[in-house]
Parts: C-alpha cells; structure tokens; sequence
C-alpha cells in the first residue's frame, strides 16, 4: 500500500479513535447528569432519593442524550443536503412549526403533554411538507429549499404571535415557557416515541453517507458520480425533519445545538459523514446531557431552561473552537 | 459510441438546443465549440443524462442514457464541471477517491485505492493528497476535478470548458491529459472549449455549435476556416501559419459590425486609424 494511502488510512484512525474519545466524553456527562441533582453533585441515599432518581431524573438524561444526537443528526444532515454551513433542522421552519402546534394546544386547552406533542410535532413536520411541496413545484435547489423554509418559518411565527395576542396571560406565558426547551416534560412512553423518531433514522443517515459526501462538490459533481441528487436531498430533508421534530415535540425548542455539533465534529473528524454523523450525535449528547446537569445545579433548586444553558455553555466553547481552528471559518 | 441525434432541449420554454446531431467516438477527442450561451454545457448535460431533452435522445453504445441507473451511468460517463464550489473542507485524496463512488460499498477497497493512487502519482498530485481542497488554487483544483473523473473509469469523460481559468501551462497540462485519455486509453473524451485554437491543437473532430443549433461539425481543418469562425463568433480572423506550414493558429482581428456599434455608442466614433 503505497503512502498516500496510508495517510488516509492513518487519518480513519485518528478518526475511530476521536469518535471513542466522544463516546467517553457523552458517558461522561450522562454520568454527570444522573449524579448532579438540587444537592449538588451526590448519589441518592434515602428511599425517597432513589425513587425520584428513577423515576424523574434517569429519564431526563435519557432524553437528554436522546435529543442532543438527534438534534445533531438533523443539523449535519441538513447542512449536507442543503450544501448550507448555516443550516440547522430549523433552517425549514421546524422549531417555529413545532412553537405554533404546542401554541395551539394551549389556546385551545388541550392540556395533555400528548395533545400538545402530537400538536408540535405535526406543525413542525407540516413546514417541511410545505417546503417539499413548493420544490416539486419548482426545484430541489438549495437555494429556493431554503428561501422557502425561511418563509414558512415568519409564516409559523406571525400565527403564534397571534396566539399569544389573543391568549389570556396565563395561556402566553405558558406558550413561551414551552418555546425555552423542558426536558422534564418526558416520561418513559414519550422517550419511548422520540427514541424512534430519533434512532430510526439513524442507519439511512449512515446509509447516505457516500452520497453525501459526493454533494458536497455540488449538484452536477455528485450526479455525474452516479447519485440522485433529487431523491437524495429530498429524503435528507424528511429525515432531519422528523428527527428535529420527534426532539422537539417532547422537550420543546432547544436551538443552538442543531447548528453547532455538526461543526464542532466536523472540526475533530472531517467531512466524511460516515464519521461525521456518530461523532456528531455523540457531541450533541454530550452537551445537551452537560447542559441540563449544568441548568439542575447551577441555580437548584430552580431550574434553568435547557435551550437557554445550551446556549450560554455552548457558544463560548464554539467560539473557542472556532478561533482554534486553522481553516477559513471552522 | 456516444451519440445524439435530433436533440433538443427548452429551458422554461426557451429553446436551448434544437436538433443536434453528434457522435463522439472512443479514442477520439470531440471539442465543442460555440459562443457564450450557445448550450454547450446543456448539451453535455443532455449527453450525460442529467437533463432529459424535449426531443430527440442520447445512445451510450446503443443504450438510451436516459434509461440508464444513475450508478450504470456513472460507470459509463465521467463529467468535470466548470466550476467546483466546495462549502465543506475535504482533502485532495478524499476527493479523487470520491470518482470510485459509483463501485463502492461502505468501505473502499484495495482495488478502490491503487486506482486511486496511480490517478494521484499520474497528475503530480500524490504531495497534495492531504491537503485541503480549498486550500488550492484554481488549476490544481481543476487538476483534482480531471483526477476525479479519471478514478472513475469509465468509457467516456465530459469536460466543460476545463481550461477556463487556468494559466498556460497549466491549460496545456489538462488538454495533454484529456487527448492522453483519448489516445492510449481509448476513452471518448468530449470538451465544450472556449479556445479556438487549443480546439484545432487537440481534437480529432470539432463540433461548431451556433444558437443551440449544429453550424458546422468534422475535423478541425475542415470545420474551422475564417468563414465559419466569422459566422459563429461575430469575429474577423486570420491564419498565420509557421514556417514548415504545419501548424496555424487563428487571429482575431477586430468584432464584426454589432460590437464595432457598441463600441462607439459608448465612447463615441474613433478616427481612422
């Protein structure tokens, strides 16, 4: 095997041995985050403690770990499909969608967490129809994919601030507690749902890898390289869809970790998505998982809302990864 | 053989190409040439099976393109496009290995890599092969694009306007390289070129297109005169000749009457000179 060969060889390595550096770090913090509790850092001793431990804060991290690789599954591939470093499974309109369906069950007094997932979790996936729906009418390119999305999306925001106009106090301010992410609102039946929203998908994800990384050339490249570019970034499009959407629906907006795993893991092992997608799923489990250890603990025994700790944790370790960074702009 | 015959396409109604006739034969370099706008790249677009004409079809060996799997193309029919914009960072070996695409599975093979690697050492690109694409200058870029392709293996290669932003040198290297393919691999390269006389230098038939329409098509030398080069391009030329009366290259001398009217409704009326 001559030498070039054995460098790209040599960098899938490096590339396995980040990913199990990753894995620590997420087991890391979903240890972290069964440990951290109103107490601080500390295992639970009474039989009360041991209770709320299963019953309360094991599924939170499980959600967490959950929604923090879907999120970031969702936003490596639509940054591929749409050929877009701005990107996010939001880019569509999903996040407002999904504000707007939870906005809905509130007006209404649908007060079941169930009526008001399934509610979210229809509008957010009704963006992405919409927006597929106005490709087939003109084209998959990026550019009008996108353009659409952000329509959709002040479309989706109009009607939720009318909600919130016509809303009693009360109603508003749930609808706006709802938009800052909860991962309390989760008991095993729900995980069980998001988990196959989430984890589902995951094989085709890893299935369009090759393809993937021919797009990333451009349209006419990956075409002439035997790839339906078509089909390719339409399914792209309903699978981060329903993936954001399943996160969403359960644990409400939590925002900046669709745009900002990809990058990170693209940062650490490239742009082959055969590696990028375990290494961003992992990177989004760890944080979001880190996050809400961070959001219980720093000011228990309130609790922080998730979406905005992943912000606030997220965007100094961005920034720091950025200025590391020898490349242009990641 | 790859062949077109009365093929016609419309972009949104707007007829680009109107029954086109061409055969482009393995072992031979097929240049197409044409004003800006003329549907060169739609043609090989048409060609490769990407666009699907309004009339008229394309045959792969007596195979209809169109019928063809995306994959069975791709092993039929490698494509350089004129410009290759990268949003993702990815190494040059990454990207040649890239052209094995349509034989992969998950994880390429040995055979995948020394393909690979004589593409690499053959174009000189073995000392860049880690590099990062966009950290290339446009003719090693394009060099990759070719590389790409050639990884590929397949009987035809589709080049558009490979040479457009490249240097001298590195335009001689690229066209050295497509008439190499042609002639000691047996591929059927077509070209669309902006250069007259690299066309005339490096192709065995020249395709003269016109308005989306086929003005002249056959060897260079019969194809290209001062007549057809006028007709096509709006441009008076002349032939210098060298000594021996081998070889010519074709000289503009001055646009024909549109541009000579451009001209001095802009910066007014010019004395004789």
């Amino acid at each position: 095997m001559a030498e070039w060969t054995a460098g790209y060889l040599g960098g899938q390595g490096r590339r396995q041995r980040f990913l199990a550096v990753l894995l620590c770090l997420a087991v890391l913090a979903a240890a972290l985050g069964l440990a951290a509790g109103p107490h601080g850092i500390a295992l639970p001793r009474t039989g009360l403690e041991i209770e709320m431990f299963w019953a309360l804060r094991l599924p939170r991290v499980v959600l967490a770990l959950l929604i923090g690789s879907g999120l970031a599954m969702a936003g490596g591939l639509s940054q591929a499909v749409l050929r877009n470093p701005l990107a996010s499974p939001f880019t569509l309109g999903i996040a407002s969608g999904g504000a707007f369906g939870a906005a809905l069950a509130i007006i209404l007094g649908v007060l079941s967490p169930w009526a008001m997932a399934a509610s979210a979790f229809a509008f957010a996936l009704s963006t992405s129809l919409l927006v597929l729906g106005l490709a087939r009418l003109k084209n998959s390119r990026p550019e009008t994919l996108i353009l659409g999305g952000v329509a959709v999306m002040f479309l989706y925001s109009a009607a939720t601030s009318l909600l919130q106009y016509v809303g009693t106090e009360h109603q508003t301010q749930a609808i706006v507690f709802w938009s800052f992410g909860n991962l309390g609102r989760a008991g095993w039946n729900e995980i069980a749902v998001a988990a196959a929203m989430i984890l589902l998908p995951a094989p085709l994800l890893l299935k369009l890898a090759w393809d993937l990384n021919a797009l990333a050339g451009g349209d006419e490249a990956a075409a002439s390289l035997g790839v339906d570019v078509g089909r390719v970034r339409l399914l792209g499009i309903v699978l981060s869809s329903l993936m954001a959407a399943g996160a969403i629906a359960f644990a409400g907006v939590i925002g900046f970790i669709g745009l900002v795993a990809p990058h990170a893991a693209r940062m650490c092992v490239g742009s082959d998505h055969r590696y990028l997608f375990p290494a961003s799923a992992l990177f989004g489990a760890a944080l979001v998982t880190a996050a809400d250890a961070a959001a219980r603990t720093i000011w228990a025994p309130q609790v922080i809302p998730i979406g905005i700790v992943t912000s606030f944790l997220g965007v100094p370790f961005f920034f720091w990864l950025l200025l590391r960074s020898s490349r242009e702009y990641w | 053989m790859l062949q077109a015959s009365g093929l016609s396409f419309a972009y949104n109604g707007r007829p680009v190409l109107d029954g086109i006739d061409l055969a482009a034969r393995r072992g031979q370099v097929t240049a197409l040439l044409g004003p800006n706008g003329t549907g060169k790249t739609t043609l090989l677009r048409c060609l490769l099976g990407l666009l699907a004409p309004g009339a008229g079809r394309v045959l792969a060996d007596g195979r209809d393109v169109r019928a063809l799997k995306p994959a069975q193309r791709a092993r039929l029919m490698a494509y350089v496009p004129q410009e290759v914009s990268l949003r993702f960072p990815m190494s040059v070996f990454e990207a040649v290995l890239l052209g094995r695409r349509p034989y992969l599975g998950w994880r390429p093979s040995h055979a995948d890599f020394s393909v690979v690697e004589r593409v690499l050492s053959g174009l000189g690109l073995g000392p860049l092969a880690e590099r990062d694409l966009t950290t290339l200058s446009g003719g090693q870029r394009q060099k990759v694009a070719l590389a790409r392709a050639l990884a590929q293996e397949t009987d035809f290669l589709l080049l558009d306007e490979p040479t457009s932003s490249l240097d001298l040198k590195h335009q001689i290297e690229v066209l050295e390289l497509a008439a190499a393919a042609a002639r000691r691999r047996g591929m059927g390269v077509v070209m669309a070129l902006h250069e007259v006389n690299m066309a005339a230098r490096y192709a065995d038939q020249v395709a003269l297109l016109c308005g989306g329409a086929m003005a002249a098509q056959g060897a260079p030398d019969e194809v290209l005169d001062a007549g057809s080069i006028e007709r096509v391009y709006g441009v008076a030329v002349d032939r210098y000749m060298d000594g021996d009366g081998n070889r010519g290259c074709w000289f503009p001398l001055r646009a024909a009457e549109g541009a000579r009217q451009a001209c001095e409704s802009i910066f007014g009326a010019q004395g004789e000179t």
